[in-house]
């Protein structure tokens, strides 16, 4: 590479000594293939530059947003995330069947709180789907349920959106049971 | 007052990388703080391409389009980065504005260098929790000695709030470098809003006293307003305690005993944790802000009560106000609640211990104090701290202000587990307040209520 800058810098040297001293410019045979050479060589340095400019990448320095307030994150935007990704890595499929274990504790924690079943009750309600009247939301936390038509269809979507569809209606039908247990713990006096 | 910064103290390199060292290999032989933009790369194409050509079709106007091409060429490269030699001065309308005021911010940068700056750009470092009603920058071409300047407003809330240094971009006219630097500006640099602390409904606290007198009924017998109990008259019992009633009937002196009503010392403690820091939306106060505010109602109205009255936040930084009255003590609590950086309206990222804070707190807390936690029960450890305390015996009351939101099926999953966390905590008899979005008084009225059926 210094060669060739060398050589580039003692052939723009020698040009401008040609052009006070013209005579030492016959010392090369301005033949039609040097000519030529010399073009081909511009040319295929040209291209060479445009490509460059092509695939180079324009910078310029982030000035960020010092205008907006520093937003605090919403409680669920990290479940809220997961659900709405897609993909089958292992990763994903691993933190899906997390979520879902976790949507059924909170679900067996939820019918607790509403007190409208016995301990050893709550887990059975949820296994067998009685605790809603939804049939996804039965289907999506119970065992041995077979899945409602409409889960089937989302099925042959992919497991994400079939994933997507059960913990929409189950998160629907928990707060649809919440509101019911705040309604008795107001009405039998728990809230102390 | 004004601070002259030469170019040399640009602090800031656009091109280092976040682990401090330079991430960019040109790095090492560019003056620090220039980044060239890579926006006439290429131009050597523009000049090479038509001598190629014209050499090639032997056609002489494409050569001396070449020629323009090579003065482009020369253009972009022989352009350096101008120097940054400016003056940048700050001033805020009001200092120590109320909360809720607006707040005027007037930026003033001078050239003070020799030459030209034909594209100057100025971001200001506003403070993280406060927003802006109009852009903080500046985009100019500035002469020497001139001077360009740019106002904006802000909404003060409370809180200590400093000014970041101005991020200051300076390009060439050919824009092929940039640069890059954050410089100090001189004025003011900080905002400080402390709220006076206001009174709410008087808080209904549980049975643990001091001995003191206060308004607190115990199951103690003595002097008061509510009946307890009678007993055997003692010489010197005061004569307007005795059953006169009793003494007609039966002739038998007996004396009357009132329900004690005595002080309490409560510690109002606010979740100012990483994880507290939650909002329904970008426009409403977080819950550690809420937190606070509920904080500057309890702690007026407790002392107004006679209580002793102490504070502290459980999260990073040693924030902690002994209990105590009086209006010193009043004065420090709302400087505390004000001002402290655990307290900020925005996190910290100073390293916290959750369990190593328990332990110490258990240990400052005194053996008769009631904990008012101040909480959104962001999680199940904040149920946790507020059940062991109270298994502890100091009586908690726990007021939640609620950040949940029910848009979308994780924000409403969200809400379930802290409806669950409020119901666990009342099953274990701990006395809760779910604020929602109406005035703190109000749910305390009704919380008062609730508790006293």
């Amino acid at each position: 590479m210094r060669a060739v800058a060398a050589l580039g810098v003692a052939a723009v040297a020698f040009g401008f000594v040609v052009v006070v001293q013209r005579g030492l410019a016959g010392l090369f045979d301005l033949t039609y293939v040097f000519v030529t050479g010399a073009g081909v060589l511009a040319l295929v340095q040209g291209i060479r530059y445009a490509n460059e400019a092509r695939t180079v990448e324009h910078r310029a320095t982030e000035t960020g947003d010092p205008e907006d307030r520093y937003e605090v994150p919403v409680p669920g935007d990290d479940d809220d995330e997961l659900i709405s990704r897609g993909g089958f890595s292992r990763a994903s499929i691993k933190r899906r069947r997390e979520f879902h274990h976790h949507l059924r504790e909170v679900a067996e924690e939820t019918l607790r709180a509403r007190g409208d079943y016995a301990d050893g009750e709550v887990a059975d309600a949820v296994d067998d789907g009685t605790w809603t009247d939804d049939p996804v939301a039965a289907w999506f936390l119970g065992t041995d349920i077979s899945p409602p038509p409409r889960a089937r269809l989302r099925r042959l979507l992919g497991a994400d959106a079939e994933f997507r569809y059960g913990v929409v209606h189950t998160v629907d039908a928990l707060s649809a049971a919440g509101a019911e247990g705040g309604a008795l713990d107001t009405l039998s006096g728990v809230d102390r | 007052m004004s601070e002259r910064v030469s170019r040399d103290r640009g602090s800031a390199d656009g091109s280092t990388g976040a682990n401090g060292r330079n991430a960019d290999p040109l790095g090492r032989i560019r003056p620090r703080g220039v980044v060239p933009t890579g926006r006439w790369t290429g131009m050597a194409a523009l000049a090479l391409l038509p001598v190629g050509l014209g050499v090639l079709l032997r056609h002489p106007p494409l050569l001396l389009v070449g020629a323009l091409g090579v003065a482009f060429a020369a253009y972009a490269r022989g352009d350096s980065a101008p120097d940054i030699d400016v003056t940048i001065e700050r001033d805020l309308s009001d200092p120590t504005p109320d909360p809720g005021e607006e707040v005027t911010v007037t930026l003033r940068v001078r050239n003070e260098g020799d030459g030209v700056l034909p594209d100057l750009r100025l971001v200001d470092g506003v403070p993280a929790a406060l927003a802006t009603d109009a852009p903080a920058r500046l985009g100019t071409a500035l002469r020497p000695g001139r001077t360009a300047t740019v106002s904006y407003r802000v909404t003060a809330i409370r809180g200590v709030h400093e000014w970041d240094p101005v991020h200051v971009l300076a390009r060439n006219p050919s824009g092929s470098r940039e640069r890059d630097a954050r410089l100090d500006a001189g004025g003011a640099t900080t905002l400080r809003c402390t709220p006076e602390l206001e009174a709410s409904a008087s808080l209904p606290l549980r049975g643990l006293t001091t001995v003191y007198s206060g308004r607190v009924p115990t199951d103690v017998g003595g002097s008061g307003i509510e009946f307890h109990s009678t007993r055997e008259y003692r010489h010197g019992d005061p004569a307007k305690r005795v059953n006169w009633a009793r003494y007609a009937r039966s002739g038998e002196l007996s004396t009357l005993e009132f329900r004690e009503e005595r002080a309490a010392t409560v510690v109002v403690c606010i979740d100012a944790r990483e994880e507290a820091y939650l909002a329904p939306d970008a426009e409403s106060p977080n819950a550690v802000e809420r937190s606070v505010e509920a904080a500057s109602q309890a702690v007026p109205a407790l002392l107004d009560s006679g209580d002793r009255v102490g504070v502290a936040a459980f999260g990073p930084g040693d924030c902690r106000l002994d209990p105590g009255v009086g209006d010193d003590h009043a004065a420090r609590a709302r400087e505390l609640l004000a001002t402290h950086p655990a307290l900020a309206p925005t996190p910290t990222d100073e390293r916290f211990l959750p369990t190593t804070w328990v332990r110490r707190f258990r240990r400052w807390l005194p053996a008769d104090a009631q904990v008012l936690f101040c909480t959104p029960l962001p999680d199940d450890y904040a149920a946790t701290v507020a059940r062991r305390l109270d298994a502890y015996g100091h009586a908690v009351t726990v007021i939640s202000p609620d950040s949940t939101a029910d848009d979308t099926p994780g924000h409403r999953l969200a809400g379930i587990e802290r409806a669950n966390r409020l119901s666990r905590l009342r099953s274990a008899g701990i006395r809760v307040i779910d604020w929602g979005e109406e005035s703190l008084a109000t749910e305390l009225e009704r919380a008062a209520a609730r508790w006293s059926r």
